[in-house]
C-alpha cells in the first residue's frame, strides 16, 4: 500500500544576510546561500536522513519545517499545511530536538521542564501526569526526575529533549543532530529508543545529521546536500544505481601453468555483470582487479567455482569492497553536481 | 481561554520557582525594595519646607511626592525593560526556540513571560505606598479606587507600547537598546519623578507634556495624595487612553513586523 506524503518541499531557496543587528542600518547586507532550490518529499512512518557536510543547509531544512525560519521562495507544506500560513496547526504535529544542550531552564528539574513545555503543548495536568512518568522511564530518567536540569549529563540532557518532544504524541519529530554532543555510548542508546515504538506509535522522522554511520543505522531513505543545493535522494541502492556505481573485488591466484590462468580469467570475462577487468600475470599468478554490479556474495561464488574447476588453482587473496554511505557520500561531494 | 490561563500560571509559576532557586537573590532583593524608600525619607528630612512652593499642588511634604514618583516610575521601567529582557534573556537559554516551537501563539508568550515581573513590580509599589503611609506617615489616600484602578491601567498600557517597540528593537538587533535608555533616561528627568516638571524651564516642559510619565504621575499624586475628584484627573487619563489607542496598534504592529524580519533573516533565536 502506497504511504501518504506528510512533507511536500518543491523548490525552496534560502538567503541570510551576512550583517545583522545595527550594522545593517550602516552596510548594505551581503547574502548568503543557504538553500538553493531544494525539492523533496517525505512518506508517513519514515525515517529521512538529511546528509551533508557543515554549511549544507541541513538545520535552515529543519528550521523551515518546524516553521521558525521562513524560506525566501518556494513551497513548503505538512500534514497538507502550509509552513508559512498555518504554523499553529503544524507544531501540533510535531516534535523537535536539537543537539544544543541549552534549550531547558537550568534551574527547574526534569520534571518541571516537562510540566512548563508539556503547559505550552496544550496538555492538560492529567494528561501531563499520565505522560511524563511514562516519557521519563522511557527515557531512562526516572530517577533523575527532581533533579535541577543544569545537574544533567549531555546524555541526559539529550533525552529530556527527545521526552519533550514526544510529549504530545508528535506524528513527525524533526531531529538536527541530536547526538552531537553525545559518547559512543549514548549515541547507541538514542539510536535505539528511536527504533523503538513510541506510545504505541511510528512517527515520521526527518533526521539531519553528519554521522553517516547514524543515517545508514536508522533511515529508510536520505538526501545529500551540498552548500544548500539537492546533490541526490533515495535509498543506498537507488543512489547507487543512479551513480552506476559498481562493486570491486581483487583477487590473487595461482594455477600450474598460464595457461590455465588464462582459462580461468577467460571464464570470468564471461561474467554478464562484469564491468571492467584489469589483469597482471607474472608466471603462473594472476593478480586482477575487477568491477561488476551484482550481490557481491553471488559474484564471489561465481568467481570461486571458477576457480575450483580448474585443478592446481589457489586463491592467495581476495579483497571485497562495496561501497557504503560513507564512500558514496564522499563520492558525490567530490562531483560538482550529479 | 482555559489554556491561556493556564499557560499565563505556568509562566508564573516557573519564574517564582527560579526566584526562590537564589535562596539569598531572594532576601537581598526584598531589602533592597525599602533602601530608596529610606534614602528618600531623610532626603526630605533635609529638604524640609524648601520644595512646598514647586509641589504644594500636590503635597505639603516632599516625601509623599517623590513616594508616588518613586512607585510608578517602577511601572515604566518595568514596562519599557522587562519584555525586551525577558526576550533577550530567554534567547541566551535558547528557551526561546523551544516556546516558539510550540502551539502558543507570539502574543501569549510575550504576555506571559513578563506577568512575573508584572506583579512583582505591583508588590513592590504596593509596599512602597503601605510603607510610606504607615512607616513614614505619609499623607496618602486610598478612596479613589476605581479612577485610582483606571489610571494604573493605561499607565501600564501606555508604558508597555515603549516596552513592545523596545523588545522589537531587541529582536531585530539583538544587542543594546539605545531606544529604551533614551526614553526611561528621558522620562525619568522630565516626567516628574524626583521633581514637578513645572520646575523645568518653559520649552522643555514642551517635551514633558509629550511624556505619558508625566500625565501619569501627575493623575496618581492628585488621587493619591489629594484625593482629587474624577474630574481633575481626566484630562491626564484621556491623555493615556489616547496615546494607548494609537501607540499600541503601531508597536504591535512594529514588533510583528520585527518577528517575522527576524524569521526571514533567520535570526529569531540568536543573540
Amino acid at each position: 500500500m502506497e504511504k501518504n506524503k506528510v512533507i511536500s518541499v518543491e523548490c525552496i531557496s534560502k538567503f541570510y544576510p551576512t550583517e545583522v543587528g545595527l550594522m545593517r542600518i550602516f552596510k548594505k547586507a551581503r547574502l548568503i546561500r543557504a538553500l538553493k532550490s531544494v525539492s523533496f518529499n517525505v512518506y508517513e512512518e519514515e525515517v529521512f536522513g538529511i546528509l551533508g557536510p557543515n554549511g549544507a543547509g541541513k538545520t535552515t531544512l529543519i528550521k523551515i519545517l518546524a516553521t521558525l525560519v521562513l524560506a525566501d521562495t518556494g513551497k513548503t507544506t505538512m500534514f497538507g499545511y502550509d509552513v508559512k500560513q498555518n504554523p499553529y496547526d503544524i507544531k501540533n504535529k510535531i516534535g523537535i530536538i536539537t543537539g544544543d544542550e541549552r534549550g531547558f531552564y537550568w534551574r527547574l528539574t526534569g520534571r518541571e521542564n516537562l510540566m512548563f513545555f508539556g503547559t505550552l503543548s496544550n496538555l492538560s495536568k492529567t494528561e501531563l501526569k499520565k505522560k511524563i512518568p511514562y516519557l521519563l522511564d522511557f527515557v531512562k530518567l526516572t530517577k533523575s526526575k527532581d533533579i535541577m536540569f543544569k545537574e544533567y549529563s549531555s546524555g541526559m540532557k539529550t533525552r529530556l529533549q527527545l521526552a519533550r518532544a514526544l510529549l504530545t504524541k508528535p506524528e513527525m519529530l524533526l531531529l538536527d543532530e541530536p547526538t552531537k554532543s553525545l559518547d559512543i555510548e549514548g549515541k547507541e542508546k538514542f539510536k535505539q529508543l528511536l527504533k523503538e515504538p513510541i506510545l504505541g506509535k511510528k512517527p515520521t522522522v526527518i533526521l539531519a545529521t553528519h554521522s553517516l554511520e547514524e543515517a545508514e543505522a536508522v533511515c529508510d531513505r536520505f538526501m545529500i546536500l551540498k552548500k544548500g543545493e539537492k546533490v541526490i535522494e533515495g535509498d543506498i541502492e537507488d543512489i547507487r544505481n543512479f551513480l552506476k556505481l559498481s562493486n570491486h573485488i581483487t583477487i590473487s591466484f595461482s594455477a600450474r601453468n598460464t595457461d590455465d590462468l588464462k582459462l580461468i580469467i577467460k571464464d570470468i570475462k564471461n561474467i554478464k555483470s562484469l564491468t571492467s577487468i584489469e589483469e597482471k600475470i607474472i608466471k603462473n599468478t594472476a593478480d586482477l582487479n575487477i568491477r561488476y554490479k551484482e550481490n557481491p556474495v553471488d559474484f564471489l561464488t561465481t568467481l570461486i567455482a571458477f576457480c575450483k574447476n580448474v585443478e592446481g588453482c589457489e586463491v592467495l587473496s581476495l579483497n571485497v569492497n562495496s561501497k557504503d554511505l560513507k564512500e558514496i557520500m564522499h563520492l558525490i561531494l567530490d562531483i560538482k553536481k550529479v | 481561554m482555559i489554556k491561556i490561563i493556564r499557560k499565563v500560571f505556568i509562566f508564573f509559576w516557573k519564574d517564582l520557582k527560579n526566584l526562590f532557586s537564589y535562596k539569598l537573590g531572594s532576601v537581598l532583593y526584598a531589602f533592597s525594595i525599602f533602601i530608596p524608600l529610606i534614602i528618600f525619607y531623610f532626603l526630605s528630612q533635609l529638604v524640609g519646607d524648601e520644595a512646598l512652593p514647586y509641589i504644594s499642588k500636590y503635597s505639603l511634604e516632599y516625601f509623599p511626592f517623590v513616594l508616588v514618583g518613586l512607585a510608578f516610575s517602577n511601572y515604566f521601567i518595568f514596562g519599557i525593560n522587562s519584555l525586551s529582557a525577558s526576550i533577550r534573556n530567554e534567547q541566551m537559554m535558547g528557551t526561546l526556540e523551544a516556546m516558539l516551537s510550540t502551539p502558543t501563539s507570539i502574543p501569549t508568550i510575550i504576555f506571559s513571560s513578563v506577568i512575573f515581573d508584572f506583579v512583582l513590580t505591583s508588590l513592590q509599589i504596593f509596599l512602597y505606598i503601605l510603607f510610606g503611609k504607615y512607616i513614614f506617615n505619609a499623607d496618602i489616600h486610598f478612596h479613589k479606587i476605581i479612577p485610582m484602578m483606571l489610571m494604573l491601567f493605561f499607565t501600564i498600557t501606555s508604558f508597555g507600547t515603549f516596552g513592545i517597540i523596545s523588545a522589537s528593537f531587541i529582536i531585530v538587533f539583538k544587542r543594546g537598546n539605545p531606544l529604551a535608555l533614551l526614553i526611561t533616561q528621558s522620562s525619568i528627568l522630565f516626567g516628574g519623578v524626583y521633581f514637578p516638571f513645572e520646575m523645568l524651564p518653559g520649552w522643555v516642559q514642551l517635551f514633558s507634556k509629550c511624556l505619558p510619565m508625566t500625565y501619569s504621575l501627575r493623575g496618581m499624586r492628585l488621587l493619591l495624595l489629594q484625593n482629587a475628584p474624577f474630574s481633575e484627573i481626566l484630562p491626564d487619563l484621556l491623555f493615556l487612553v489616547i496615546f494607548t489607542m494609537i501607540f499600541l496598534p503601531i508597536s504591535i504592529y512594529i514588533f510583528k513586523f520585527s518577528v517575522n524580519k527576524a524569521k526571514k533573516d533567520g535570526t529569531l533565536i540568536q543573540y
